[in-house]
């Protein structure tokens, strides 16, 4: 297997076990405050890895839990987004005509718009939490996938195979779940891979800006939120969060590149 | 006599240019008709049109196609797609582009009985294996990806999707063009032996008057969208009356010269 993928994979299964079982990882409980002068912003130690915050917590056990937030907001956000850009995609490339068009505009009006801003806007009006972070980067992140599921499918939908299921009397719908889109899907797991890097870089900036997680739940952002002040003397509380974030979206890009690299010359060979 | 499906004045225009013309032929049940003509003398359209497949930018269409006593252009989309593969089937020339590469060739020959039927998953298995064994395919096969397949093997794929819904007519493009001589041969004896065990309906499309001569009872021959000529096999074939089919007769290749591609 390429070393990319080996490695970006490596790094997601242990961050993804560190997540699951956090409780048991964590070394102290990530909420727990000691506000004693002592306490607070302690640099790195054998008893805090990563030292502690202005509050007096763990910031390792707090980064621990923080990796759920991010992995769970990255994989449901594009999930969501592959659900609806898979949908229209498929839907506008294979019928075509005005329904295309109609897809397609909207996906231009998707596209003018600032998404972190709109992300931002939405955000502002719904309420600052976890569920509303996912679901919100999911609903507008699918444009560039329905393009590419879209041009997939252009080409697809002529090839004799998928003549040969209309001639079969074989439905629509059936059609494109079944015979287009499962022969799309290599284009689409690259895509994929490299947005949840881009999901989880949303979901800290957010929380970094206070739109995301609410405090006191830990994220790798609202730690970094509140290490900026102390960024002079207490460099552990923004460099760790920050290094955390940079290694994961790394790792799903360096896993995206690889598979793109892997899939490719397979594509060419079968079309 | 007793005609399943009748052609009557089919035109088929891309814009300004007809590639069917006028064409008018019948179908009978247990009969095979072979449609005859050069590449680009419109057999495929005509064909499409008998289950209103045609092109998008086929744009003009004439003409009635009768099956059931229902003008095909008259239906429903829905009703359309209720016949396609189940009362009317058809194959395709290229056993090399027209099974999906990603699914499993057992799995796309019931594809048309899961689109028209509701069958259990074990009468689903049970009518998988009568059709691997009426293609003469070990049952095994039917786990394989079309690219594990040799282009006879696909062929033989591809009859048994065309079969699975016993359908009342079969079209059949160019099956065996792509083929090696020696494996046309015997995909060519299966499909003549299927037909007079289930006794359908046959519209076999070929440019070839040697493959004619072994399957069809009665030919229509084709030349640029028009019907040239028209009757039983023995009568064209021997008595020809246009210098057109007389030419495509003379072009019967001997055995070994034909093109010929390697299965795969
Ligand atoms: N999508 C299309 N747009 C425009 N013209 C087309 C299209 N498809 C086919 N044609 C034209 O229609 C005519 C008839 O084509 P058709 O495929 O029916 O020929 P054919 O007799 O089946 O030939 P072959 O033996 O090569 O399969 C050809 O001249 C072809 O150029
Ligand atoms: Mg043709």
């Amino acid at each position: 297997m390429n070393r990319r993928i080996t490695f970006g994979i490596t790094i997601i299964i242990i961050l993804a076990l560190v997540a699951i079982f956090a409780s048991f990882v964590a070394t102290h409980d990530p909420l727990e405050l000691d506000l004693s002068l002592e306490g607070r912003l302690q640099g790195p130690s054998p008893e805090h890895f990563f030292g502690t915050d202005n509050l007096g917590r763990d910031v390792f056990s707090r980064m621990v839990y923080g990796t759920r937030i991010s992995l769970s907001v990255g994989f449901i956000a594009v999930f969501i987004s592959m659900v609806i850009g898979l949908f229209l995609g498929g839907v506008s490339g294979y019928f075509g005509g005005w329904v295309d068009s109609l897809i397609m505009r909207i996906v231009e009006v998707m596209y003018c718009f600032p998404t972190f801003f709109l992300i931002m806007m939405v955000i502002t009006f719904l309420g600052a939490n976890i569920v509303n972070v996912m679901v919100v980067i999911g609903l507008t992140s699918w444009a560039g996938l329905c393009r590419l599921v879209r041009a997939e499918f252009l080409t697809l939908r002529e090839r004799d195979f998928v003549h040969s299921a209309k001639v079969q009397g074989v439905s629509d719908m059936r059609i494109i779940f079944r015979h287009i889109l499962p022969n799309a899907m290599a284009p689409v797991y690259v895509s994929a891979t490299l947005s949840v890097g881009g999901a989880i870089l949303v979901e800290s900036a957010l929380s970094f800006l206070g739109l995301g997680v609410q405090v006191p739940t830990p994220s790798w952002g609202n730690i970094l939120t509140a290490g900026k002040n102390y960024i002079d003397y207490a460099w552990w509380l923004t460099f760790f969060p920050g290094v955390a974030i940079l290694i994961t979206v790394l790792s799903f890009n360096l896993i995206g590149e690889g598979l793109r690299e892997k899939l490719d010359p397979k594509l060419s060979e079968s079309r | 006599m007793n005609k399943i499906l009748e052609v009557k004045n089919l035109t088929v225009m891309f814009g300004e240019t007809y590639v069917v013309d006028n064409v008018s032929f019948d179908l009978e049940p247990g009969k095979v008709l072979a449609l005859v003509g050069e590449s680009g003398s419109g057999k495929t359209m005509t064909a499409l049109a008998m289950l209103d497949l045609l092109p998008r930018s086929a744009d003009h269409k004439k003409g009635e196609i009768w099956f059931n006593e229902q003008n095909i252009f008259d239906l429903d989309p829905e009703c359309m797609r209720k016949i396609r593969g189940n009362k009317i089937a058809m194959m395709f020339q290229e056993p090399f582009t027209a099974l999906n590469p990603v699914m499993r060739v057992g799995k796309q020959i019931t594809e048309a009985i899961d689109a028209h039927q509701r069958r259990s998953h074990d009468e689903k298995e049970g009518r998988l294996n009568e059709l691997m064994e009426r293609v003469k395919l070990p049952r095994a096969i039917a786990m394989s990806y079309p690219h594990e397949l040799s282009g006879g093997m696909r062929q033989r794929i591809m009859l048994a999707m065309a079969l699975s819904c016993s359908p009342d007519i079969l079209i059949l493009d160019e099956p065996t063009t792509a083929l090696d001589v020696s494996i046309q041969k015997h995909v060519l004896d299966l499909i003549k032996q299927i037909q007079e065990t289930e006794q359908f309906a046959m519209l076999f499309i070929t440019h070839d008057f040697s493959v004619v001569n072994m399957i069809a009872d009665d030919v229509c021959v084709m030349k640029e969208g028009f019907v040239v000529e028209k009757g039983p096999k023995d009568e064209v074939l021997k008595t020809p009356k246009v210098q057109y089919t007389k030419h495509l007769i003379s072009c019967i290749p001997r055995l070994g010269d034909k093109r010929g591609r390697l299965p795969g």
